[in-house]
């Protein structure tokens, strides 16, 4: 079971992709997909439902809507999900190259 | 374009079950068109297309942004399955990247499904539980302010031959299946969803199954003539239910012409204007079913002397002035009851049904010849009476408002359960 707080692989890589600016669905699955060289293809069932759930909890906002195509915006609350996973994860990989040295 | 339709032979709960199944089909060339207890097909199945079921998000449509992330990568939207279950999604493209690229997404997914059926769940043991408490409040503890004589138990083998009725009975059995159905249904989703929220695999699918489909079999085979039964009896198609005029009833009963010694008729051959108490006159028959009574019927007659009687009647046609009419009444109701053990509490309850509350009641039993029981009841210084004959299985039982004496009638009122 996971800890409170903490994100999966795709909801880590989703949030990311909002760092920088606003992004629709389609744009995501792109970036998420350069950023891991292909390693994480996101799925259109996982994006759709990870967005819905970030905006119930507040961590992202829409900005627009044109069409079929839905423009979102991390928020501070978003931002701080995100920072502490770095942080969980970066002690993660501490841990793990100390004892593997 | 040629439909083929089959009874699904998978819970839509187990939706990976669902999905192989849909595949299976495609393969022989079927595509899916509508799903529901069963499943239509065209016959335009392309061999290799993957099925998807998606739970219904906020709408009844998937929204055109989930339309257009689904398309981006491959998957086309078919149509909607149950009222509040899935969305069908399909990809024909073997490259199609798959909805779900992790359990545990696909596990918040199904969040709302799972939390829409515990709510429908809840709902309806809310429903029902009220029913049941509305139901026992009625026959054991209301009272009626005006019923000097409570007795709360004695409706009950009435009750009892009323949940014996064909409708009410495959209505309960219905209900209990589809409760125990949507209860294993709902076992399954939690499951699947808490698996999956936990990172893990969702349990293996039981895949399609004979019981299912027995399951659907009966359960359209249940509904449809409820449905049909219920609508039938509420627009009167089946002639039984509703109140039919004597002169059409074949049934035996006791005319109340035989039975008082002052001639009286029936209100057409003395007035001209309809009567005010029911359509179908002063005379008809309603006939009940149950199961454990396979014959069941009630007749009601009322009567007026051709001259102003002795005595008033709130049935006159003009009580007030003082030319009073007599109008003797004679309700009758005849069981012929499957076990004849519940013979004497059934006449004890249909007594109880007939007693008219505000008055207080004697009971005298009473040893007639050949019949197992006569119970006769009066309620002094008034014009009613009541009277029960059994005999086996057959019961009679009457309420009498008139001049006449039912003990001294016996003889007449015993043709009915002979």
């Amino acid at each position: 079971m996971k800890d409170r707080g903490t994100l999966t692989e795709a909801m880590f890589y989703v949030l990311m992709s909002f760092l920088h600016r606003e992004m629709c669905g389609i744009e995501i699955t792109g970036f998420v997909e350069q950023k891991t060289h292909g390693r994480v293809r996101l799925g259109p069932g996982t994006l759709y439902t990870l967005l819905g759930k970030f905006q119930d909890e507040g961590l992202i906002e829409e900005t627009q809507t044109d069409g079929r195509k839905r423009s979102y915006r991390i928020t501070e609350k978003g931002k701080a999900a995100f920072q502490d996973e770095l942080a969980r994860l970066k002690a993660c990989v501490h841990d793990g190259e100390e004892e593997n040295a | 374009m040629s439909k083929v339709r089959k009874i699904l032979p998978v819970s839509t709960a187990d939706i990976s079950g669902l999905e192989k199944w849909l595949e299976e089909q495609a393969n022989s060339g079927l595509f899916p068109v509508s799903i529901g207890s069963w499943a239509t097909f065209t016959t335009t199945g392309v061999p290799g297309t993957r099925f998807r079921l998606e739970p219904y998000g906020s709408g009844r449509t998937p929204t055109e942004e989930q339309l257009a992330l689904y398309r981006s990568a491959g998957w086309e939207y078919a149509f909607a399955i149950g009222s509040g279950y899935y969305f069908l999604f399909y990809a024909t493209d073997p490259s199609a990247v798959e909805l779900y690229s992790d359990h545990e997404s696909r596990g918040l997914s199904l969040e709302r499904l799972e939390k829409a059926a515990q709510r429908a769940q809840r709902r309806m043991l809310v429903f029902y539980s009220a029913l049941i408490a509305v139901m026992v409040y009625f026959l054991f503890f209301y009272q009626s302010k005006f019923d000097v004589q409570p007795n709360n138990l004695a409706y009950l083998p009435i009750v009892l031959l009323q949940i014996f009725n064909p409708v009410f009975l495959v209505f309960i059995i219905a209900q209990i299946f589809i409760f125990r159905k949507n209860g294993r249904d709902l076992r399954l989703l939690k499951s699947s969803c808490k698996a999956l929220k936990e990172g893990l695999a969702p349990p293996p699918s039981a895949g399609p199954s004979r019981k299912i489909v027995f399951e659907n079999v009966m359960t359209l085979a249940a509904v449809i003539p409820l449905i049909l039964l219920v609508i039938g009896t509420q627009f009167s198609w089946f002639a039984a239910y509703k109140e039919t005029p004597l002169d059409a009833f074949e049934r035996p009963y006791v005319e109340i012409q035989a039975m008082e010694s002052t001639p009286v008729y029936q209100w057409n051959d003395l007035f001209e204007d309809p009567p005010f108490r029911n359509s179908q006159g002063t005379y008809y028959a309603d006939v009940e079913y149950s199961l454990l009574a396979p014959s069941w019927y009630s007749v009601t007659q009322e009567a007026y002397s051709p001259q102003n009687g002795t005595r008033g009647n709130v049935f006159s046609k003009d009580p007030e002035n003082g030319a009073n009419r007599y109008s003797p009444e004679l309700d009758t109701t005849c069981f012929h009851l499957l076990i004849p053990s519940m013979a004497r509490s059934v006449a004890k309850a249909k007594m109880e049904q007939y007693r008219l509350v505000n008055l207080r009641w004697s009971y005298e039993y009473i040893d007639y010849s050949d019949l197992d029981f006569v119970i006769i009841a009066n309620e002094p210084n008034g014009i009613w009476q009541m009277a029960a004959l059994g005999r086996g299985g057959k019961v009679a039982v009457f309420r009498y408002g008139g001049q006449e004496k039912l003990r001294d009638h016996i003889d007449l009122l015993s043709a009915l359960v002979r």
